[in-house]
């Protein structure tokens, strides 16, 4: 069986066996177009083809093609809902090369985290959203929709956008904060602080929500690492890994935060993690505004950015996972190759045997609970 | 550990293969070697702590008509999860093939499509050299060689998909 009996064709029974092979999606199910071909036994899945690439837009081919600033705007599109996430990595590589990494100053580092720490709230809730509404639960998703605009309030102070925030640049950031920013963070710091504590008594101690979720779709930690999984459905197996704290960059050393881990591999787990997350990132937020400093954000470059002739590797902690950027350069103003390792690219890895066994009800919510974007693995 | 250390210690542990190991930047470990090796130093690397593979580059590099490929593994291990490894290698543009590291890291199948796919490198072993990001129906090079240049939409393509042709 493969890909190649599938176009066209939405339910072919094999011949036989009396298994079905079914076509979930391509349709937009909530998280991008992506389609599952999973081969069904009765209502137990017994093969599944993860079928990626429907948003395929060639990021790295585009960014041969442009400078190291023009570069910003488009490769935030596969990740609208985290741009911070994958600007960081691509300006720490880019300052790399451009020898600018001891230039940045340090409210820009600063600043940096607050921005990485609103995007990770704003991508954790949008996940929780579509979480509810892959279990049929619409309180969540208008919860959680509605509790990221305060996030995404700020965010949009900062950058003036309200989702694909374009905001981190070679050498610092765009923008200095504006008045009463500080303020208004810390209000929307502790409005989330309660919310979350509303989630686990509302939905996540809920005896429903347990049936559904807890023993579903469970991820071994050998698995998780062969596999090379990464960010909350790593840490959910009970791999201990975050850049943040393994690798810190932009200043995360001088911030106190823990790294939530849970050791039972299953949905329920992948959930609460990005639930003890978010909490994590409003404590690293409060602190962060303690340290700033009154200063310049942002070392301007003179002139067209050029990078030295080599190559650079740079990685961060996404909201879904660890985002890494190689960028190799021959000293002209545009890249000569850009790779983007994306979380959801490497969370892919795992679905064909984690969906295995399964019962197709499950699927929805346990493919959700790998906070799999699409466009983002796609690129 | 810092890199030097690091460095080091991986220098006795691929001893066997006569590898070479240094740092390449904060926190980054190179090693440079040939594609017959790759299988092996996969194996001394996930033995000696880096098991965690993150990615694989492919870069066409037409001036000397090679690939250059480059893995690149991190740990998990306290001491040395700062750091990621970068094993390097070039192979001939002529004959763009690979054993694949499955065997190692089930983690590269999807990298090992990619690189196929963008660049026409197969890997000996991945059971799945075949279309995943690009169209079915894509009948041109792989995109991102080279000599693979970025297409425009000419007037005559945009008026036939109902587009409004500006003076530009």
């Amino acid at each position: 069986m493969g890909l190649e009996k599938i176009p066209g064709v939405y339910v072919e029974e094999l011949s036989g066996e009396g298994k079905l092979t079914v076509s979930v999606g391509p349709q937009h199910p909530g998280s991008g177009h992506f389609r599952i071909i999973v081969t069904l036994d009765g209502d137990v899945i017994s093969n599944a083809i993860p079928d990626p690439g429907f948003v395929h837009r060639g990021a790295e081919k585009m960014s041969e093609y442009r400078n190291y600033i023009q570069n910003i705007p488009h490769l935030e599109r596969p990740v609208i809902l985290d741009s911070t996430g994958i600007l960081f990595p691509y300006t720490l590589a880019v300052e790399d090369l451009l020898d600018l990494t001891d230039k940045v100053p340090e409210r820009a580092k600063y600043i940096r985290i607050l921005m990485a720490e609103f995007n990770r709230i704003i991508s954790h809730e949008y996940f929780l959203a579509i979480q509810g509404i892959f279990l049929g639960h619409s309180t969540q998703f208008i919860w959680s929709t509605g509790d990221r605009e305060a996030f995404i309030d700020l965010a949009a102070s900062l950058s003036g956008a309200r989702v694909t925030f374009s905001y981190l640049v070679p050498g610092g950031v765009r923008t200095d904060t504006p008045p009463d920013f500080e303020e208004k963070t810390l209000q929307a710091c502790t409005y989330m602080e309660a919310r979350l504590k509303d989630y686990r008594r509302m939905l996540f101690d809920n005896p429903f929500m347990k049936m559904r979720l807890e023993n579903v779709g469970i991820i071994s930690m050998n698995d998780a690492v062969s596999y090379g999984l990464v960010g909350p459905t790593a840490r959910a197996s009970g791999v201990n890994t975050d850049v943040r704290r393994d690798e810190p960059y932009s200043l995360y050393d001088t911030v106190d935060f823990q790294v939530p881990i849970r050791t039972e591999g299953d949905d329920m787990a992948r959930i609460l993690v990005h639930l003890d997350e978010m909490e994590q990132s409003c404590f690293i937020i409060r602190q962060v505004l303690k340290k700033m400093q009154p200063g310049p954000v942002k070392f301007a470059v003179k002139g067209q950015m050029r990078g030295r002739v080599g190559e650079a590797y740079a990685r961060t902690e996404a909201a879904r996972g660890m985002m890494s950027f190689h960028v190799i350069s021959d000293g002209l103003p545009e890249p000569y190759r850009v790779k983007i390792d994306t979380p959801s690219n490497r969370n892919l890895a795992i679905m064909p045997k984690l969906f295995k066994g399964l019962h197709l009800a499950d699927l929805p919510a346990t493919f959700q609970s790998l906070d799999y974007w699409p466009v983002e693995a796609d690129r | 550990m810092n890199e030097d250390e690091l460095a080091a210690s991986l220098i006795t542990s691929l001893q066997p293969l006569g590898l070479g190991a240094f740092k390449s930047a904060v926190h980054r470990i190179k090693i440079s070697g040939t594609v017959d090796k790759l299988v092996e130093v996969a194996k001394a690397l996930d033995s000696s702590g880096f098991g965690y593979l993150h990615t694989i580059t492919a870069t066409d590099l037409p001036k000397t008509n090679e690939f250059e490929l480059s893995y690149w593994v991190g740990s998990l291990e306290d001491g040395k999860k700062e750091h990621v490894v970068q094993y390097v290698f070039r192979i001939p543009k002529a004959s763009p093939s690979v054993p694949s590291i499955m065997e190692v890291w089930p983690a590269a199948y999807y990298h090992e499509r990619e690189e196929w796919e963008f660049l026409g490198i197969t890997f000996q072993g991945n059971p799945d050299m075949k279309r995943l990001w690009l169209p079915e129906d894509w009948d041109e090079a792989p995109p991102l060689l080279k000599d693979y240049k970025l297409q425009r939409w000419v007037d005559g393509e945009r008026e036939r998909h109902g587009l409004v042709v500006r003076g530009d």
